[in-house]
Order: structure tokens, then sequence, then C-alpha cells
């Protein structure tokens, strides 16, 4: 579906905008919000780039620079580190060879900080596209990691 | 042996949350078809009578929350509206998470109650980006209610007509703040407003706007059916009714319960939550978030309320009560409130920007440092933290002298 058209499943009203960038992000192939689909919306809503773009830059949801296919949200709340988050960063860091904030070099995964999911009484959590994993430990996010590889390779063969 | 007494939670768990049919056999919609008989001055009368209060953390009656929008002048022909405040994201909380994916037609059956009491055009359930299934639970209970005449023109033949709808959020802490959510809600940046006006004479789209948590909305249904006088039975003298406490950490079992408000933290730990884990004892529970209170083993036995905690220096909250054993650190869960705070600042005023970064910087500087160079500090940060509290545009910037201050109250030398 083109930007446009994900736009017209709404009325042109500002009120709505979150609701259409979600959509729009969810449309993109790079799970982002590129700078074309940022004028599109602006002269759908009749209302400036740099309002648009304000709101983008704003939600730590959205982004205008392309992703990866899946988007691993780590959860850093306080109760998640108490239970050792930051260990398994540390592991994602290094079984990805990124850090926070970065996407594999193949568009697989991006890593990102989350607050709190709301999940606390099995943390630590994280949360990959729309999918919530709880009670991790280092074993069980190499599975959940492996697993999603092997699902690419096969898509991509 | 403490039990649960369930109000909010009553369906949660043990319907199906999708079918309308479920809900309604269930007793759903009681409250909303007496509701429709009376007068809507009666029904704020009785949301008075009950003495609920804000179950988001504020704790304001939620009566005089009622009746000001309610009596608030309408701009020429403009509408009134009902916001649901769910964008849940105060860390150790996930009560509104459950409301929503386990019994949604709770929620928004409350939220047409407060609707008509105000007389409201239109309303809005704003939840977290972040939270998937409640924003399908929600959306599929608006579109039930539509179907089956609870929403939408003539509701069930009242000549009373209401509109609902879901926003959402993207990922932004600050826009649980029930004026940023507001902002946001109009499809701004999260940016704060200056307080007052208060959103009951100037909310979304500046018209008058009752805005209440998830689980407050929750209550409204039995307390029309009930009536107040019968609701204002369970809990506390000023803090009626139940609330749902969120718990996690070194307990044996965390979860979610809904108790009478009155409960002590010694009775959600040791009996609801099947005491200490790991076979360390006891050292702290953070009380209501980030934006919470520590507190210690001398507060185990006092009864959980918004005055009775106030009395000790510690707050309710939205509930959430994460524990700490012997074994934490308790300097590294101050780091990471104040790392939360520093993350979230908006920027929008300067005492917040600057303020928890400072607060953060101040922190770091005594790691490894000794027990009485981290109280000095403690102290010094908590001057900042009232600085702050005292010039923030919003309440985000008088979050950190909360949990500041308990920790220099409960735990000056234990850091």
């Amino acid at each position: 579906m083109s930007t446009r058209e994900v736009l017209e499943h709404y009325p042109p009203e500002r009120d709505r905008l979150l609701v259409m960038l979600h959509a729009i992000q969810r449309n993109n192939a790079g799970n982002n919000i590129a700078p074309a689909d940022i004028r599109q919306v602006a002269e759908y809503l009749n209302t400036t780039t740099a309002s648009v773009y304000g709101v983008v830059r704003y939600y730590s949801m959205f982004r205008v620079e392309p992703r990866g296919q899946y988007i691993i949200r780590l959860c850093k709340s306080p109760l998640c580190r108490m239970v050792g988050a930051f260990n398994l960063l540390a592991y994602i860091e290094q079984k990805l060879s990124i850090r926070m904030g970065e996407t594999t070099s193949d568009m697989v995964f991006t890593l990102e900080p989350s607050e709190c999911l709301g999940y606390c009484d099995r943390a630590p959590v994280m949360m990959i596209n729309e999918r919530i994993f709880v009670d991790l430990d280092e074993k069980k996010v190499e599975q959940i990691i492996d697993d999603l590889l092997s699902q690419e390779t096969t898509k991509r063969e | 042996m403490i039990e649960q007494t369930k109000i909010a939670l009553r369906n949660a768990g043990s319907i199906d949350p999708r079918s309308i049919d479920a809900y309604q056999a269930a007793g759903g919609f009681q409250g909303l078809k007496k509701a429709l008989t009376m007068d809507p001055e009666e029904i704020v009368q009785e949301l008075e009578q009950s003495g609920l209060r804000g179950r988001g953390g504020g704790g304001f009656p939620t009566g005089l929350k009622v009746k000001f929008t309610r009596q608030a002048e309408r701009h020429g022909k403009g509408n009134k509206y009902v916001v649901c405040n769910a964008d849940e994201g105060e860390p150790g909380t996930f009560k509104d998470r459950v409301i929503m994916e386990g019994d949604p037609h709770l929620m928004v059956e409350g939220m047409i109650i407060g609707a008509f009491a105000i007389q409201a055009e239109k309303g809005y359930v704003y939840i977290r980006g972040e939270y998937v299934e409640s924003i399908a639970r929600v959306e599929q209970a608006i579109k039930n209610c539509y179907e089956r005449g609870y929403l939408g023109s003539n509701i069930l033949d009242s000549g009373y007509s209401f509109d609902l709808e879901v926003r959402l959020g993207a990922g932004s802490y600050l826009c649980g703040e029930e004026l940023t959510l507001l902002e946001s809600l109009e499809g701004k940046r999260g940016y704060p407003r200056i307080k007052p006006p208060f959103p009951a004479n100037q909310g979304v789209f500046n018209a008058p706007t009752l805005i209440n948590n998830v689980e407050t909305f929750a209550h409204m249904p039995v307390i029309v059916a009930e009536g107040g006088e019968q609701y204002k039975k369970r809990g506390t003298e000023k803090s009626p009714g139940t609330k749902i406490f969120t718990l996690s950490g070194d307990v044996k079992q965390p979860g979610y319960y809904e108790v009478v408000m009155g409960t002590t933290l010694g009775q959600l730990i040791y009996e609801l939550g099947g005491g200490m884990k790991n076979g360390h004892g006891f050292k702290a529970a953070l009380l209501g978030g980030a934006a919470g209170t520590f507190v210690d083993e001398s507060v185990m036995d006092t009864p959980m309320g918004f005055d009775t905690l106030r009395e000790k220096g510690a707050t309710l909250g939205s509930g959430a009560v994460m524990v700490m054993d012997a074994s934490r650190s308790l300097y590294e869960m101050m780091h990471s409130i104040l790392d939360f705070f520093a993350h979230e600042s908006c920027g929008k005023c300067v005492p917040c920007r600057v303020g928890t970064r400072m607060l953060l910087m101040m922190w770091e500087g005594v790691k490894g440092g000794s027990a009485g160079e981290k109280a000095r500090t403690l102290e010094q940060m908590q001057e900042e933290a009232e600085y702050m509290q005292e010039n923030s545009l919003c309440p985000l910037g008088g979050s950190p002298i909360i949990s500041i201050k308990s920790a220099v109250h409960y735990f000056r030398d234990e850091f």
C-alpha cells in the first residue's frame, strides 16, 4: 500500500496524527516514517512539514531512519534493571554485533531501549515488534533470536 | 489470611474479554442501564457519596472532578469530552493493562456513565502504543458496544448520544500526565500545559473534559449499580473502595491483586505475595513507581490508603509495589530512577531539563564512594530536587524529590 492509501483510511484531522503515523510506520518495509512520508502527511493534514516532523521526532516509537525487520525493545526500567536487564543488553549487543539504537547490517534486527512495558511481575521483559517476551535469561534470548534468524534465512532463500 | 475483593477485576480472567455476551451474562451494563434512568445530577451525587478517589495516582476525589466538569460552561455550542487515561507507563504498574485485556467492556461502561453524568458528546481512550493487546481489546469492545446500542446515537432509547474512539500514544512517559496527554491527543508533541486552567474547564480542544484513569472508570458501574453509600463500606474512611496493587520484585508470587484500601504492605507481601523469595530478608519497597517512595520495614503494618501513607512520608501512587530483598543495592535502584527521569524529561522547561540531568550526574559522581559521602550528596540532591519541584511546569520535574526525600528519610545511611 502507498502512504497516500494508508492516509486515506482516516479523515484528515490533526488529532488522528499519531494513529496515522503508527499505520504508516507499520506499512513501510523499513519500520520507519521517511521524509517523503512526512511531506505527504503534512499535505494531507494541510499543515507544515516541520510540524509533523516535530511530532515524529518527539515520540520514541517513531523513527525517520529505516530499521530492521524485527525491532527488539528491551525494557530498561528500574525493576527490569534490578533483575538483570543490562546483562541481557550486553548479551544481545554482543550476539548481534550492534549497540543499543543500532540496526544489524543485514537489516534484520534493530535494538532499542524501552521504558516499562508493564510486565514487571515477569521481568526481565522485551518486546519484538508486537510480541512480548517475559522471564528472560540469556538462554531464552538466544533461542528467540536464533528462531527469528532461521525464519528470516528461510524467507530469503 | 486476607482475601482479594474484586471490583475492577471482577471479570478479568474469568470471562472471554472479546465477548459482550459474556460481559452481559456476568452482570455487565447494569450500572449503565440504571444510570440512563437517573438524573445526571444524581449520578454525580452517588460518585461523590462513594468517596472514590482517582486511581491513577493522584487520589483526587472523582465525584468532585465529575461535578466540576458537569458545571463547566460549554464554549458556545461546543462539545464536552470524556477521556480515559490508558497511557500506563509508571514503572512497576500494569493494572490498567490487566483491566483492558481482561475486561475492556467494564472500562467502556464506566466511561459511558461518566459521559452521561456530564452530558458529553464525545470520548477518547488514549492507550500507550506499546499496549498492542489492550488496543485490540478496547477497539473490539467499542465496536461491540456500537453494535448493541450502548454507544452511538440514542443509547438504549434514552435519547442520549455518545461516541467513543481510541487514540494512541507512541512511547512517551510524560503523556501519562493528564494535560500532556491532552496535547498528545490533539496530535501534537507531548509538551505539558500550564495548570490552571484544569481539564474540567479547558481540556481537549480547549473544551470541558472529564479525564480519568482506566481503573477509576472501572469502578463507576458498580458505584451506580449499588449506590455510593454501599460502595463506601469497603476500604478506609478517607480512601474507600478497592485498589489493584501490582506486586513485583523479590516475592514468591508477584502479580496483580485487588484488595480493599487499608490492606497493609505486610499482607500484600507475605500473604498474597507468598513472602520473600531467594532466602533473603526484606530490605525495601518502592511504592508508586519511579515517581514513588522508598519505604522500610517500619511501614509493613500501616494500612495503605492515600492519607495514611502520606503521614508516613510515603505514597500510594498507582499501586505499584516493587520489593527489594537484602541482596539488592538501593544505590542502583536510585540510579535507575534518576536515569529514567533524565530520559523522560521533555525538555520544555529548564528546571526539569537541567535538573534531572544534574541529579543523575551528582549520583553517578558518588558511585563507589563511602556511605557518608552518599548521604551528604543525597541531601544536596534533595535541595536541588525541591527547587525543581517548585519551578517545573509539570509533575515530572516534581517527581525526583518524592523518591529522594523518602530515601533520605528511611535509608539515609544505607546507600
